[in-house]
């Protein structure tokens, strides 16, 4: 049933987005997460990205998570010979995180998410208003 | 007879079956909106000739009846043949579709939607009052 495509599609992308802000939520959480052993390796910044894929039972376009990977960017590097991370040179690697990015991409989200909701609540109201048909 | 039988009923139905799997379409656009190379689709047009053959199909004989029936069977998806693409800018990633574009589309349907209920609804009532006799 058509209805039920519609819905099922909606949710899919509602289920991907909030996949997508945890990711963020994950990525602004360990802005600050350094090493604690000399010269180590500060986090790295994780990336989400979708895919397309058809769902045989209804015939939609679903959306799912194709992987979530790492971002392969330069750390940067701060002279900060006191901390427990940082090496010979006194040189401390801090996370390639951009709290600025982070905030965009998860604004995107957010919109994402409200059009998404957005289709559910108008399948929703369609489909009521064929059963509202019967009380007539 | 019954109900469905009446061509405006009949026209009103495909109608309403029509803006279903549209609102469906609509659905998967909007959940695919940030996927890498997805190009956005839409129904064709409903057009006047597809009404026409659903007002004939009274006087048109059983092979036109099938094959309105098997086109646009409920429970399927719609076929690869009714569906058109639609190009707005492309993104960087190659993903093209447009979210206001989209959702406005959603609106026009469920609204269009709600005319082919009330529409059902009055017939419905016309032929009630025609029944009853009472006014």
């Amino acid at each position: 049933m058509s209805f039920n495509a519609a819905m099922d599609a909606a949710v899919s992308g509602l289920r991907a987005q909030t996949k997508r802000l945890r990711v963020v939520a994950e990525n602004m959480a360990n802005a600050d997460t350094t090493s604690n052993t000399p010269g180590g390796e500060p986090y790295r910044r994780k990336t989400i990205s979708f895919k397309s894929e058809l769902d045989r039972s209804t015939g939609a376009e679903q959306v799912q998570v194709r992987d979530i990977g790492r971002d392969p960017s330069a750390f940067t590097r701060v002279f900060e010979p006191g901390h427990p991370g940082a090496d010979a040179d006194g040189y401390l690697l801090r996370p390639n995180v951009s709290t600025i990015v982070e905030i965009t991409d998860m604004q995107e989200a957010q919109r994402s998410y409200e059009a998404n909701l957005t289709m559910l609540t108008g399948a929703r109201s369609m489909l009521q208003r064929t059963i509202d048909l019967l009380r007539s | 007879m019954e109900p469905s039988g009446l061509s405006v009923f009949k026209q009103i139905g495909s109608k309403m079956r029509w803006l279903t799997q549209r609102q469906s379409v609509l659905a998967q656009n909007i959940a695919n909106v940030d996927t890498p190379g997805f190009k956005p689709r839409d129904l064709k047009p409903m057009g006047f000739q597809k009404s026409l053959a659903l007002a004939a199909v009274k006087t048109g004989g059983e092979a036109s009846h099938i094959k309105i029936h098997t086109t646009s069977g409920a429970g399927r998806g719609p076929s690869r043949s009714e569906l058109t693409r639609v190009d707005h800018d492309t993104s960087l990633s190659g993903n093209s579709v447009d979210m206001e574009v989209e959702l406005k589309k959603s609106a026009d349907t469920a609204l269009e939607y709600q005319t082919m209920a009330n529409l059902y609804q009055k017939h419905m009532g016309l032929l009630r009052m025609a029944i009853k006799g009472d006014g």
